[in-house]
């Protein structure tokens, strides 16, 4: 025979469990309650100082912009970065060309080129 | 947009439950109150702009994510530590304590008869170690549904499954929440 057990009775019992927490227990609790609202007001307060929050498209460019220096620094090297490679692969082409220019002139062009 | 004294509403109607929801899960009291202040954090931090009809699901949530992050890092923190000891000579002789084995035949002394509020108090002890001892889904769907008075639907969405699992994790709480309850002799009033 199985014993038919009330859910609702267990959660009476749990209710007046929680009645019956030590003082330091529910003096660490009402703490953390105090930190989590303190925790909300800040983030409140940084959300009011942002001008494009809640708008979407404007939102995502807010978030394009570095917001720290070490953010700074990272764009910096990243547009460094792609003007040396632009500049390095501009630099190659024209020396191809040239190079095509001058074998154009002497008339010694490779064999390659009659090709195909 | 819930204000703060919605908010401070919300977490002093709360805490108590989530400390005992915590407490279940790790067994340790101080572990469970990190527990419930970083869940509280997080949902101030990141919810605190939510309406405050939508902060009980959220605030359920983010405590079983943070009981579960718990867990894992538990495990991984117990692995090193198995890796650890098992290079350490063994010691087990120490840890025999004479009082363990101890037997007292002669003494014939009836216990003491408990009164009314010691032996709810011991019956609340037995159901929460009862509890304690079920597996995680389990609990979470017994403490969710019956404990904070969410539906199935709610439940399911909480714990990140189907209505017909919540409803077969409840069933199956119930029935060995009973026979565990029953095994230790214990019948609610």
């Amino acid at each position: 025979m199985t014993y038919e057990l009330n859910p609702v009775k267990v959660a009476q019992l749990l209710i007046k469990s929680t009645q019956q927490l030590d003082n330091a227990t529910l003096s660490a609790l009402a703490n953390a309650r105090q930190n989590a609202l303190k925790r909300q007001s800040a983030q409140a307060s940084v959300l009011a100082l942002t001008p494009t929050s809640g708008h979407f498209s404007v939102g995502w460019t807010n978030r394009l912009i570095p917001h720290s220096a070490t953010s700074w620094v990272a764009a910096g090297l990243l547009v460094a970065i792609l003007i040396a490679g632009t500049s390095y692969w501009q630099h190659v082409q024209e020396q191809q060309i040239d190079d095509t220019d001058v074998a154009i002139l002497t008339s010694d062009l490779p064999i390659d080129v009659f090709v195909n | 947009m819930c204000t703060p004294a919605e908010l401070s509403q919300f977490l002093c109607n709360v805490e108590r439950r989530a400390f005992k929801h915590a407490v279940f899960a790790v067994h340790d009291d101080h572990t469970a109150l990190d527990i419930v202040q970083d869940s509280m954090l997080k949902l101030a931090e990141k919810y605190g702009a939510k309406p405050a009809e939508e902060l009980p699901m959220l605030f359920q949530r983010i405590l079983q994510n943070t009981i579960r992050d718990h867990y894992r890092r538990q495990k991984v923190r117990s692995s090193w530590i198995t890796l650890f000891s098992a290079l350490q000579p063994k010691h087990d002789d120490e840890e025999i304590d004479l009082l363990d084995v101890l037997e007292d035949s002669n003494n014939n002394t009836s216990p003491l008869v408990p009164d009314d509020s010691l032996q709810q108090k011991q019956i609340i002890a037995l159901v929460e170690q009862a509890l304690g001892k079920l597996p995680l889904r389990q609990r979470e769907a017994f403490l969710l549904r019956y404990w904070e008075g969410m539906d199935t639907t709610e439940t399911a969405e909480v714990m990140g499954c189907t209505e017909g699992s919540v409803k077969t994790h409840c069933s199956r709480a119930v029935h060995a929440l009973a026979a565990a309850l029953k095994a230790k002799g214990v019948e609610l009033p």
